[in-house]
């Protein structure tokens, strides 16, 4: 059995607390080779916890030729230059985190150097390989049902609750220092808004456009205290709403929901960081319920997508088409928003 | 005595009234024959819907006042199986939010598709936003959430006596869960 090399562009806490926990199961298949960050002391400190080589140079992990799969877990603008030099490098695969890219302009660059290179593209949106969600998304295609309204209900505590209880964090060894440089003091609204729709909301998108294919219509947006955002509108003739909101020490509610008159296909996520099983799914038809779960989490599952494509057992399950067309529905939605969002309110 | 109650079969609400009414056999008796009757039970009920009176019954369990509608995410689902006009929806949508307390929405939104209607808007620092809509179940989802507060309301609008949970989590990340077993038509039956 082939072991791939993993290397690691930015080792903070995706890369602390999702992936290395989930590639450890396995570890027959996918050792750490290379871990890159700007904060030389933790490259250094996670390089050294998992016998990888460590660097503050991402050309240098890129051209490991221990690296055979790529993990771009870097701040945003860095996404598709680095996606496209570990094509130019020829890696067998690139899990770029969310988003894949931030504008059109990038996603082309993207679209030439895979193609060109062969380097399959994985988008890091768990919920899309969570087994459990794609059982209940073939069984649901089998029934040929239309839903009427389509919303995500997502209240999260921060981020940094879940990173805490999940992983003993290595954290930066210079904490002054923002991870991806400095930050605008007081974004905009609509930029708030965005960071949102590129970053948690990039999860729901690809389940969304499992049941409307076309691009959303919104008629109201706004940004949620003390962070989050509310999406109306529709798509496809259905209600679209998406919210997504990290009010305080909530207990986490993340659902996906699909309805129509007949049939309903409801998700209930486990939160981001946790790797704990699937989500729950419900499919109701006719007043019937069938429910479906996995002990796999959705980043498990997401790894075992990464081997068998890498070991070229299977083809994508999610073309470089389909990911950059999930994209232009973030970005259609991020186009809309000038209009919509009352920078006063 | 007991008063004798008349329940058009016809109402959509029927297989609830009749539930409901049973729970109080002293006090009400159902009759098929509406000349056998003292009153109709959409006499006796107040106006509304049965989302408005579940809405209405929510604020009273749970004390929401004013302040609590105050800088708030409010995300509320109306969800039923039966067919509606958009009218309707925006209709009941609008009851549902003065129950509430909202009297108003700022820079009110309104989303209509075929089969279901969105309103969105502000209220006293507040984003609200309420689905109105077809599903399997009938139901309404109340969600009111901030830092400090998190109260939500799920409750059947169906046809029996089916328990509504109020959720609520206080600053200190306490989470509460009050089960109501009682339908809120038994409720006003019981105390009208």
């Amino acid at each position: 059995m082939s072991n791939y090399g993993i290397g690691f562009l930015a080792a903070g806490p995706v890369a602390q607390s999702i992936h290395i926990p989930a590639i450890r199961r396995y570890s027959d298949q996918l050792t750490i080779a290379h871990i890159m960050d700007i904060d030389a002391g933790l490259a250094e400190h996670l390089g050294t916890q998992h016998n990888a080589k460590w660097t503050t140079n991402e050309d240098e992990l890129i051209n490991d030729p221990n690296v055979h799969i790529v993990v771009v877990g870097s701040p945003n603008a860095f996404h598709a230059s680095q996606i496209v030099k570990a094509c130019e490098a020829g890696k067998k695969l690139v899990l770029a985190e969310k988003p894949l890219a931030t504008n059109e302009a990038e996603l082309e660059e993207i679209r030439l150097a895979a193609e060109k290179s062969g380097t399959a593209i994985v988008v890091g949106a768990m919920h899309a390989f969570d087994t459990a969600y794609l059982r209940a998304l073939e069984y649901w295609r089998s029934l040929q049902v239309e839903v009427e309204s389509i919303e995500v209900s997502c209240y999260l505590p921060p981020n940094d609750e879940f990173v805490r209880l999940a992983t003993d964090l290595l954290t930066p060894t210079d904490p002054t220092a923002p991870i991806g440089g400095p930050r605008p003091t007081a974004p905009s609204a609509v930029a708030k808004i965005t960071g949102g729709i590129l970053g948690l909301a990039s999860h729901d998108v690809p389940l969304i456009r499992e049941f409307a294919t076309g691009l959303p219509k919104l008629d109201y947006a706004a940004g949620l205290n003390p962070w989050g955002y509310l999406l109306q509108g529709s798509v496809d003739d259905k209600t679209l709403r998406i919210i997504g909101l990290l009010p305080g020490e909530w207990q986490p509610h993340w659902t996906f929901r699909a309805l129509g008159k007949d049939a309903s296909f409801e998700v209930e996520f486990q939160p981001s960081y946790v790797l704990s099983g699937s989500g729950k799914i419900r499919v109701t038809v006719g007043g019937e319920v069938d429910e479906f779960s996995s002990e796999l989490s959705a980043y498990e599952a997401e790894w075992e997508e990464i081997i068998a494509l890498v070991s070229g057992a299977k083809k994508p399950r999610y073309s470089l088409a389909r990911v950059s067309d999930d994209l232009r529905f973030s970005l259609s939605m991020i186009e809309q928003l000038e209009g919509l969002v009352n920078e006063n309110a | 005595m007991p008063k004798r109650i008349y329940v058009n079969p016809t109402d959509p609400l029927a297989e609830a009234y009749r539930n409901a009414l049973i729970t109080h056999p002293g006090k009400f008796e159902i009759v098929e024959n509406v000349s056998l009757s003292d009153a109709s039970i959409t006499e006796i009920m107040p106006a509304g819907t049965l989302a408005t009176w579940t809405t209405s019954y929510f604020v009273a369990d749970a004390e929401i006042g004013a302040v609590d509608l105050e800088n708030k995410t409010v995300e509320i689902s109306v969800e039923q199986h039966r067919a509606f006009s958009n009218d309707l929806r925006l209709e009941e949508s609008m009851s549902v939010l003065s129950a509430l307390g909202i009297a108003r929405l700022d820079g009110l939104s309104i989303t209509r598709t075929a089969n279901s209607l969105a309103v969105a808007g502000f209220h006293a620092g507040s984003r609200v936003s309420l689905v109105h809509r077809h599903s399997t179940v009938d139901q309404l989802y109340i969600s009111i959430t901030d830092v400090q507060l998190r109260v939500v309301l799920n409750a059947p609008l169906g046809s029996t006596a089916m328990a509504a949970e109020i959720s609520g989590h206080s600053a200190d990340g306490t989470h509460t869960v009050r089960p109501l077993y009682r339908s809120v038509i038994s409720r006003w039956l019981g105390n009208h």
